[in-house]
């Protein structure tokens, strides 16, 4: 066998070996959408969603430290807006002092943010109240995820119909 | 045989008074909240739940009050219970309701936001399409997306619920009524803000299977509007108004099914 053959052989044998280490356990690899996660813990610049005196939204650029992936830079951002704001004029449309339990994304990239119950507990209702909240976090997601189409709210982990009892909340909301 | 010559006395009368009352409307009015859920409530105390049944009973003896055709109306809730959406919805639905009117008071972090609103019922995705329908209208030159040759608007319209139109009819006129006796022509101390006629994916107009809007009555996280429903003469007004604005509307209403007749 000349050395050429022989080199070529061992390629293979190696190349399928590789591939057999490698199939099995391609699902541990391929755990967390490549895109999903960051590049690394820089600073990352993100328009936030806050309501004025006049009862408009309005986006602010903000600087975050960004977390292993996009998901934890998705929870920052929510929780960012939902801290109450030194800012005179500066309100939140998301109640202050809501905690947001889990982020995750299906397939068909919709997000859904898992509030804890302070978000209907403390929402202080009306039908423009509930709207401001909803289309920040529309608003807050098309601005910065914009390759993501939807957004759906869940609260511990569950659909609720509505935040305070006006506007449905049951399917995702459309942020393309 | 002297029961046939009755009938035959007594029938063109029966039908002669059938053909001169009109059918009543019938109106749903919907207090929204009550019981534990008192919906927004102001820094001062007052809650949502309080002001929209005194101005649900309000509404009541306005549109009770004598009138060709005659109206009636029915409450969702005439007391402080809590009454789930669902069940408003399907009591109106059994009672077969002419028009449903769901009356609530707004909120807003921000307490400059004052006002009222009249809202009719849209799904998210109508909404998408009616709002494609819009930007391409003034893509092509600003022209009423509600233009009904526009084929955008058909598609639009089809995807509307059965009652949409008449709906968005509706709020055009209690929206009107309101802009007259409360924002254009009213004192300064009953004066209150036009927001206009919008629509959202509010829950207890779903499934309505009749014309219905909600109509925001005013801010209570607003000091003035709050202050204003404290008042007799403008809760008076108020629903006056809202009672001639049904009124209108049964009319409006009514010339279009002869139309259709026709």
């Amino acid at each position: 066998m000349s050395a050429g053959r022989k080199f070529f052989i061992t390629a293979v044998a190696v190349l399928l070996a590789a591939a057999a280490l490698y199939f099995p356990f391609k699902h541990r690899f391929s755990k967390r959408p490549p895109a999903l996660i960051n590049s690394g813990n820089a600073g990352k610049s993100v328009v936030l969603y806050f309501v004025n005196e006049d009862g408009t939204l309005v986006g602010l650029n903000r600087e975050i430290v960004s977390g292993v992936t996009v998901l934890d830079d998705i929870r920052a951002i929510i929780t960012e807006e939902s801290s109450p704001q030194k800012k005179s004029g500066l309100l939140n449309a998301i109640p202050a002092g809501v905690s947001v339990r889990n982020v995750f994304i299906d397939d068909k990239q919709c997000v859904y943010i898992d509030f804890g119950r302070v978000l209907t507990e403390r929402h202080g209702g009306g039908t423009q109240g509930e709207l401001l909240t909803l289309e920040a976090l529309k608003k807050t997601i098309a601005a910065n995820y914009p390759e993501l189409d939807s957004v759906k709210v869940l609260v511990e982990g569950k659909e609720i119909a509505s935040l305070a009892g006006h506007i449905s909340t049951r399917e995702k909301m459309k942020v393309r | 045989m002297i029961r046939k010559t009755l009938i035959l006395l007594f029938l063109p009368a029966v039908l002669l008074c059938q053909q001169q009352s009109p059918k009543a409307m019938k109106v749903i009015i919907d207090a929204g909240h009550g019981g534990y859920d008192a919906g927004a409530v102001s820094d001062y105390g007052t809650k949502e739940k309080d002001v929209t049944l005194e101005m649900a009973l309000l509404l009541k003896k306005h549109i009770e009050e004598p009138s060709e055709p005659p109206v009636t109306a029915i409450l969702t809730r005439s007391e402080d219970k809590f009454v789930p959406l669902i069940e408003r919805v399907g009591l109106a639905n059994k009672s077969e309701g002419d028009l449903f009117i769901s009356l609530h008071m707004n909120a807003s972090p921000a307490k400059r936001d004052n006002g009222y609103e009249v809202y009719f019922y849209d799904s998210m995705g109508d909404a998408e399409t009616a709002a494609v329908a819009k930007r391409e209208n003034e893509q092509d030159g600003g022209a009423d997306y509600k233009d009904k040759n526009n084929p955008l608007f058909i598609l639009w319209d089809l995807a509307q619920n059965e009652f949409s139109k008449e709906s968005a009819e509706a709020s055009d006129v209690i929206q009107s009524a309101l802009d007259g006796a409360l924002n254009r022509n009213a004192d300064v101390s009953l004066k209150l803000r036009d927001r206009g006629v919008k629509q959202a994916n509010f829950l207890v107009l779903n499934g309505m299977k009749m014309p219905s809007v909600l109509l925001e009555m005013g801010f209570l996280t607003n000091r003035n509007d709050e202050e204003k429903f404290k008042k007799v003469e403008f809760k008076e007004r108020y629903a006056a108004t809202i009672a001639d604005a049904v009124r209108q509307i049964r009319q409006k209403f009514d010339k279009k099914s002869e139309t259709t007749i026709r």
